[in-house]
Parts: structure tokens; C-alpha cells; sequence
């Protein structure tokens, strides 16, 4: 049963990669933050298998998840700010730091 | 002191006041002649000795201007015979002369002479050396026909050969410290030297081989050849000779007495076959000078030197003599009034001071001459017999041509032209030499009665042999003009100057021109290889090079430089992939 | 139970492919969706109930919520149903292939203990959170309230001037 859990969280976090290198869209990205912090929860909990008379693993999950919270509410209205802005949510298209 | 600068400087005030303000013609002469005069006058009045003032110092280097006067009387016969010229050449000159520049050149060699005479430093002697021989060029050539400037230019490149020589002579001198003639260690100098300033010698006081450009310098006006090329000028050679008596050794002294030895005959010889007045004296005078060098040279300088200003007194007053033959002879409109045959006697006063003064140039007593010739006679014979003959030889030799150009002027019946002002300069000379004479015996009567007795005879032989070969009438060949050298000096010596000029330029163009030009092509060459170089290395190595590296590093960075956010996020999990092979590695 | 385990697991996986795949904004979202409610379904299985309900309440009713209202939001200009394009496909996928290997060949082994059944789970995370993780709890929250106020106040609405 153990490897398939890890051979989910390694997808997940393969996956929520992926997303995050390849899409053009700011929201898309947040999205696949979410998947890496997801595979991040499901080994924290898988891990607290190991020891049965302990919540460790549980209770990191659990400070994970507020904090995955914190981390899109904050990039969700830095999004919205930046649409303002720009007029965009392409993180391509917000260069200015690049050279012209 | 101030007195000598005065003597010297005022004929040169006045040169250059004449030559700077345009005055009326006559002007001219007489402002040069009043101070020629007042520079006579002065003579008396002198009573130091010497000047001196340092013409150029500049560290260790010191050209002192020093003049000293030894005798006196060499300074009174130079001025006097000048200012007797001078005032001569006022009534001489022809009115479309150009008084100016005349008389200017005039005062101008007076002043040169006066240097020349009083300087006592070599080099100093060599500036005035050379001053005088330009105003001799400038005043043979006056004329300015062809004639007399090629006869000025002869004059001067003769001439300057012996400058040449007498420069190199004073600088080897001045190598050993003996520029200052008036304390000289005696033979302390070598032998090439000498010889060379005795070459300078030889082309101004007209010895041989160097002596053509004396004749051919008559062509200047008559009272010119007077002062200076029988008076002055030419007696400089002997004056710098007689300067360096205390240097002069064995071998040096036997080449100058034979120089002179083979002049005074050689002159004597030429003088005999000429018809031209002027020449019969330009020959006696070389012929004199160089029994002035040959009286120096055998040691006799003393009367060596009472020769050079007799000399200069009779001579000039022949010539101021001859000059009224010419200048009647050209009034009367002969075609060419030059040639003895053809003169006519213009005053009997003339016929006087001809006499008088001739009579001092063979030595007949109540002259001055016969002081001079009897006393080198006498020396010569002391020091040293063999040289004495050719003294002896020149004795009736003299006496030969002296007779026969006197024959032609004292024989014609005698007109009576007015010519006093002509006349004064001469007679006052005439009267000069007689006084000198009297003046002479009268302190120190002659003591060797022998020698004067037999020079006397043969004088008088000579005199009567001149008056029968005058009868003789012949032609002119060309040896009797200057022993053809005149055909080496002026054919021979342009053609060794052409083919050294021509062996020059083959030279220049054969060896130096293609060595220049296989320098400029090594030149061009390495500028090729040295911009080869610079575009090959420099430029597209190293410039280039540079450029190109950074170019390439800049656009290697600037590839995860894109600006994308995701695009750092992908090198960032690119490092951390490659963190994790190595995690796995180890 | 094993049939469940593998059954969220596949749901989850597909959910989150279909995140990777979807060109509509919204439909990735809702598939993000998905794929947390099956997660959550297997930490039931995993025995953290706590966790999945906290997953269900905060992620699929929180962190959703706000996502869709962001492509609600930014989606209003466009007018039509929001696409998004994609770059480095095939550097950022052999990327993520190639973590997702070297995440294989690295996995450490786990053996997994199931406790009993009896245990109550919610009065252990109680008595644990207010024990030994209080600290870590209470920061929790002053972190939660910093990031409440922040994010009021970046995305607050202001007219230029």
C-alpha cells in the first residue's frame, strides 16, 4: 500500500511542477502550488504511519494547509493587484525588471 | 688705448656712412678720405700700444679682440698709402662710376687691413684675412665687365684654396694652444701646420704656383691694384709669415725660401716679355714678395720686413704712376692704353717720381729701396750662401725689365698736361722714399761696401741690357702669361671639378640612391608586416577577441536572464534536480 | 479499503493531470477541486480524519472560493471563458519527469503501522495541539490574522489619481 502513496505525492509534486513552469497565467500557477503543497501534506501524513502513538506528521499537514491558505490568499490579491496594474495576469507580460 | 680704436674704427664709420647715406658723388670719396687721414694723424698721437676686448666668451671658451700695435710705422704706411689712394681715385674715377660702393670699399679695407695688420690672435688675423680678400673680389670685379668679374672670381678661388689650407693650419695650431702670435714658444709647432698656413701664404701674397690671379686681378681700377695688389693687400701673407717666425723650423723655413727663391726669379723672367704696364708690375711685385718670403724664410726676417713697407711705398707709387700713363693714354684716346709702346709723357714731374721710385725697386742708392735689398742681401749672404744666388740672379734681373719699361716712358719727349692732382699722390711717395733714405743713412751709415759695391755693377749692367732689349720688339706667346698656368687654372681645374662632380653623382645615384630606396623598401616592408600584424593580432585577435568573449559570455548569461518569472523558477528547479542527483550520488 | 486507497489515489492523480491538461482557467480550477476532495478522501482512509476535514473546510471551501473569484475577477475584461497558453512545455515537463525519476529512485522505505480503529483521533490532535505544538499553534494564528490584513489591504481597491 506504502508505494503507491509515495508514487502519488512524487506525481503530485511532478505535476504541480510542471504547472507551475508551464502556464502562462497567474492563477494557473497558484493552482499548481496548491498540487505541490498537496503532495507535500499527503507525505507529512503518510510519514506519520511510521509511528502510530504519534500526531507530528498530522499536525505539520495541518500548519501546511493554514499556511498553503496564507500563501494563496496573499498571491491571490497580489494577482488581483497586479491585474489592475497591468492589465494582465501573464507573469511573462510584467518585465520591467528586464533588461529592454 | 682709445687711440688705436679710433685709428681702426674710423675708415669703418666712415665705409658704412658712405655705403648707408646718398651724398653727392664726391662726397662719398672725401668723407672716406678725411677719416682715412684723421686715422694718419692719430698714429702719432698713440700712445699705448694694444686693445684688447674679448669678442666672444662663453665658458671656457674665450676669443679675445686683441690688437696690438708692434711698429707704428706699418700702421702710418698703411693708412697713408690709403688715404694717398683715396685722393688719387677722387680725380681718377671716371664721373659714371659708382663713387658709393667705391670708396665705401675703400675705407671698408682699410679698416680691414689696419686688423689685419695690429691683430694679434690668429683667429682674429683670419677674420680680417678673409675681409680683405672679399673687398679685394668686391673691387676687382668693380668694373663689372666680364672680363674683370671672371678675373675677380679667379682671385677669389685661388684664394680661397689658401684660406681653406690656412684654416685647417690655424685650427691644428689652435689644438696645441699657439692661436696668440704675440707670445710664441719658439718651434713649438709641427710641421703640417705650417705648411698649411703657408699655403694660405703662398695664394694671398701671389708665390707660385698660386700667383695668377695677381695679373689677372689688374683688371681692377688702377688705383685698386695700387693699394691693394701691390701695396697692402698682398704683403698680409708675408705679415702673417713674419708673425710666425718663432715657429718656424728647419724644414719649413727651407720650402718657404724656396718658394720665394722661385718666385722672385719667375716673376723677374715673366716681367721681362710683356708689353702691358700693369703686368710688367703685377710680375714685379710677385717677384718682390717673394723675395720678402725668401728673406723670412732664410732668416732675415727683419729686413724682411723693411722690404715689405719700402715696398709697399714704391710699389704703390709706381702703380699711382702708371695709372697717370693710362689715364692719359685713354684722354688721349689710344685703343689700348695698357701697352708701353704706345704711352706718351704726359708732365715732366712724372718723368721724376717714375725715376726715383723705379730707381728704389732695382735698390739704387738715395732711395729706400736700396736699404731694404742691400740689407737682404747682406743677410741672406750671412745666413746662407746658396740662397743668396738666387738674390744675386734677381739683381740684374730687375734691373733688366726695370730698364725696359723705362726706356719706353722716360725716352718719349714730354707734353705738359695738367694732371697735378693725379701727380701729388706719386711724388709725395717719390719723396717719401728719398727721405726714408736720408733719414736711414744718417743714423747708420752702410757697412758692407763689398756686396753693395757688386750689386751696384750689376744693377747698372742690368739698367743699360734693359734699354737695348727695349729695342727688341717681339710677340707675346702664351707662356709669357703666367707660364700657361692660366690654361690649368682655368680649363684643367673645371674639368678635375666637372669629373669629380660627375664621379660624385654616379656615386650618389648608384650606391646612396638605391641604398635609400632598399631602406625605404625594408621600411615599407615592415610597415606591411606591422600592419598585417596589427589587423591580424591586434584587431581581429585580441581586440576582436575580447570583444567576441564577452559578447559571448553576455549572451550565455543572458539566456536564464529572461525576465520571466518562471524562467528563474525553472533554473532554480534545475539546480534542485541536480542537488538531488548529486543526494543520490553520494 | 485497499480498493478506496487506490481509487482516491487514481482520482487525485487524474484530478491533478487534468489541472496540468485543462486550457480553461476555470476548468483547472474545479479540477484542482477535485483532486483535493479525493486527497481528502484518502487521508480518511490514512486515518487523519482532522486533516481531511480541515482540507475539505479550509482548501476546497477557502483557498477554491478565492481562486475562482480571482478568475472571475481578472477574467472580466476578456469577456469569454478564460484560456491560458503554455511555455517551455517540453523543458518544464522533461523537468518535472525527470524530478518525479529522481524522486523514484529515492524514495525511502515506509512501513506503515495501522492504529486501532477505537482510537478517538480528534481528542489526540486536541490534547496535541494545545501540548506540545501551543506555540507553533498560537504563531499559527497571529500569522493568519497578518495575512488577513495584508492581503485586505494589497488587494484593496484604489482609483488612481
Amino acid at each position: 500500500m506504502s508505494p503507491v502513496l509515495l508514487y502519488l505525492s512524487f506525481l503530485l509534486f511532478a505535476l504541480g511542477v510542471s504547472v507551475v513552469l508551464t502556464k502562462r497565467n497567474a492563477i494557473v500557477v497558484l493552482l499548481g502550488i496548491e498540487l505541490i503543497l498537496s503532495a507535500a501534506i499527503l507525505n507529512a501524513i503518510h510519514f506519520n504511519q511510521q509511528f502510530p502513538d504519534r500526531m507530528d506528521g498530522q499536525l505539520f499537514a495541518l500548519f501546511i494547509i493554514v499556511i498553503a491558505v496564507c500563501e494563496a490568499v496573499v498571491g491571490m490579491s497580489i494577482i488581483i493587484r497586479v491585474y489592475r496594474y497591468y492589465q494582465t495576469a501573464v507573469p511573462d507580460q510584467i518585465n520591467e525588471l528586464n533588461e529592454r | 688705448m682709445a687711440v688705436i680704436g679710433l685709428i681702426l674704427l674710423l675708415p669703418l664709420a666712415a665705409s658704412v656712412l658712405a655705403v648707408l647715406f646718398p651724398l653727392k658723388r664726391f662726397h662719398h670719396g672725401m668723407l672716406v678720405l678725411i677719416a682715412t687721414a684723421a686715422s694718419f694723424t692719430l698714429t702719432w698721437f698713440a700712445r699705448d700700444t694694444s686693445l684688447q676686448t674679448s669678442w666672444l666668451q662663453s665658458g671656457a671658451l674665450n676669443l679675445p679682440l686683441f690688437f696690438h700695435v708692434e711698429d707704428v710705422q706699418l700702421v702710418r704706411i698703411i693708412t697713408g698709402i690709403s688715404g694717398l689712394v683715396q685722393f688719387y681715385s677722387l680725380f681718377y674715377l671716371s664721373s659714371s662710376a659708382n663713387h658709393r660702393s667705391y670708396f665705401s670699399l675703400l675705407g671698408f679695407f682699410t679698416f680691414a687691413m689696419l686688423g689685419l695688420a695690429t691683430s694679434t690672435h690668429l683667429l682674429v688675423t683670419f677674420v680680417f684675412w678673409e675681409l680683405v680678400g672679399y673687398t679685394s673680389y668686391r673691387l676687382i670685379g668693380f668694373d663689372t665687365t666680364t672680363s674683370s668679374t671672371s678675373a675677380a672670381l679667379k682671385a677669389l678661388l685661388i684664394n680661397k684654396v689658401g684660406d681653406v689650407c690656412f684654416l685647417i693650419g690655424i685650427l691644428m695650431l689652435a689644438s696645441t694652444g699657439l692661436l696668440s702670435t704675440s707670445n710664441l714658444v719658439p718651434e713649438s709647432a709641427g710641421t703640417l701646420p705650417l705648411l698649411l698656413i703657408f699655403v694660405g701664404v703662398v695664394a694671398k701674397s701671389a708665390q707660385a704656383p698660386l700667383f695668377p690671379w695677381l695679373t689677372a686681378a689688374m683688371a681692377g681700377p688702377t688705383p685698386v691694384s695700387a693699394l691693394l695688389h701691390s701695396a697692402t693687400m698682398v704683403a698680409a701673407g708675408v705679415l702673417v709669415l713674419l708673425r710666425l717666425v718663432p715657429l718656424l723650423h728647419d724644414t719649413v723655413s727651407t720650402v718657404i725660401s724656396f718658394t720665394g727663391g722661385v718666385t722672385l726669379l719667375l716673376g723677374g723672367l715673366l716681367a721681362i716679355f710683356s708689353y702691358d704696364i700693369k703686368r710688367i708690375l703685377a710680375y714685379s711685385t710677385i717677384s718682390q714678395l717673394g723675395l720678402m718670403v725668401l728673406a723670412i724664410g732664410a732668416g732675415a726676417h727683419a729686413s724682411g720686413y723693411l722690404h715689405l713697407q719700402t715696398h709697399a711705398i714704391f710699389k704703390a707709387g709706381l702703380f699711382l704712376c702708371a695709372g697717370v700713363f693710362i689715364h692719359h693714354g685713354v684722354i688721349s684716346g689710344h685703343p689700348n692704353p695698357n701697352d708701353i709702346r704706345h704711352f706718351s709723357n704726359p708732365n715732366g714731374w712724372l718723368k721724376w717720381s717714375w725715376v726715383i721710385l723705379s730707381g728704389s725697386l732695382v735698390g739704387l742708392p738715395l732711395t729706400a729701396g736700396f736699404l731694404s735689398k742691400e740689407a737682404i742681401l747682406h743677410d741672406v749672404m750671412t745666413f746662407s750662401a746658396s740662397l743668396s744666388l738666387f738674390v744675386w740672379v734677381s739683381i740684374p734681373l730687375t734691373a733688366l725689365y726695370v730698364g725696359r719699361v723705362s726706356y719706353f716712358l722716360v725716352s718719349k719727349k714730354t707734353e705738359s698736361s695738367p694732371l697735378y692732382a693725379l701727380l701729388l699722390p706719386a711724388l709725395l711717395l717719390s719723396l717719401v722714399s728719398v727721405t726714408w733714405f736720408v733719414a736711414a743713412v744718417t743714423t747708420e751709415a752702410p757697412t758692407a761696401w763689398v756686396s753693395i759695391a757688386v750689386s751696384q755693377t750689376l744693377v747698372i749692367g742690368g739698367l743699360f741690357a734693359g734699354f737695348r732689349l727695349a729695342r727688341i720688339s717681339f710677340a707675346e706667346k702664351s707662356w709669357h702669361t703666367n707660364l700657361g698656368l692660366d690654361g690649368l687654372y682655368d680649363k684643367k681645374m673645371p674639368q678635375l671639378a666637372t669629373a669629380w662632380g660627375r664621379a660624385g653623382i654616379a656615386v650618389d645615384r648608384q650606391i646612396i640612391d638605391r641604398l635609400v630606396h632598399a631602406w625605404a623598401y625594408i621600411t615599407v616592408l615592415f610597415a606591411h608586416l606591422t600592419s598585417w600584424f596589427d589587423r591580424a593580432i591586434v584587431d581581429l585577435t585580441l581586440v576582436g577577441g575580447s570583444s567576441w568573449v564577452v559578447r559571448f559570455t553576455g549572451q550565455l548569461v543572458r539566456v536564464p536572464m529572461s525576465g520571466k518569472v518562471q524562467g528563474y523558477l525553472l533554473w532554480a528547479l534545475f539546480s534542485l534536480f541536480l542537488f538531488l542527483v548529486l543526494w543520490l550520488l553520494l | 479499503m485497499s480498493i478506496a486507497l487506490y481509487f482516491f489515489a487514481g482520482l487525485s492523480a487524474a484530478a491533478a493531470l487534468g489541472v496540468l491538461l485543462f486550457r480553461q482557467v476555470l476548468y483547472a480550477a474545479l479540477s484542482l477541486l477535485a483532486c483535493l476532495l479525493s486527497l481528502a478522501g484518502l487521508y480518511i482512509v490514512m486515518q487523519a480524519e482532522y486533516i481531511a476535514v480541515t482540507q475539505i473546510i479550509i482548501y476546497a471551501g477557502g483557498i477554491l472560493v478565492i481562486i475562482l473569484f480571482g478568475i472571475m475577477i481578472t477574467s472580466r475584461l476578456a469577456g469569454k471563458p478564460m484560456q491560458v497558453s503554455t511555455q517551455y512545455p517540453v523543458i518544464g515537463s522533461l523537468l518535472a519527469l525527470l524530478i518525479f525519476c529522481a524522486l523514484v529512485l529515492s524514495q525511502p522505505a515506509v512501513t506503515s503501522h495501522t492504529s486501532d480503529f477505537s482510537t478517538n483521533h480528534w481528542q489526540r490532535a486536541g490534547r496535541w495541539l494545545m501540548t506540545e505544538y501551543a506555540l507553533a499553534f498560537e504563531t499559527t494564528g497571529v500569522l493568519l490574522l497578518i495575512c488577513l490584513i495584508g492581503a485586505a489591504v494589497t488587494a484593496i481597491y484604489q482609483r488612481e489619481s
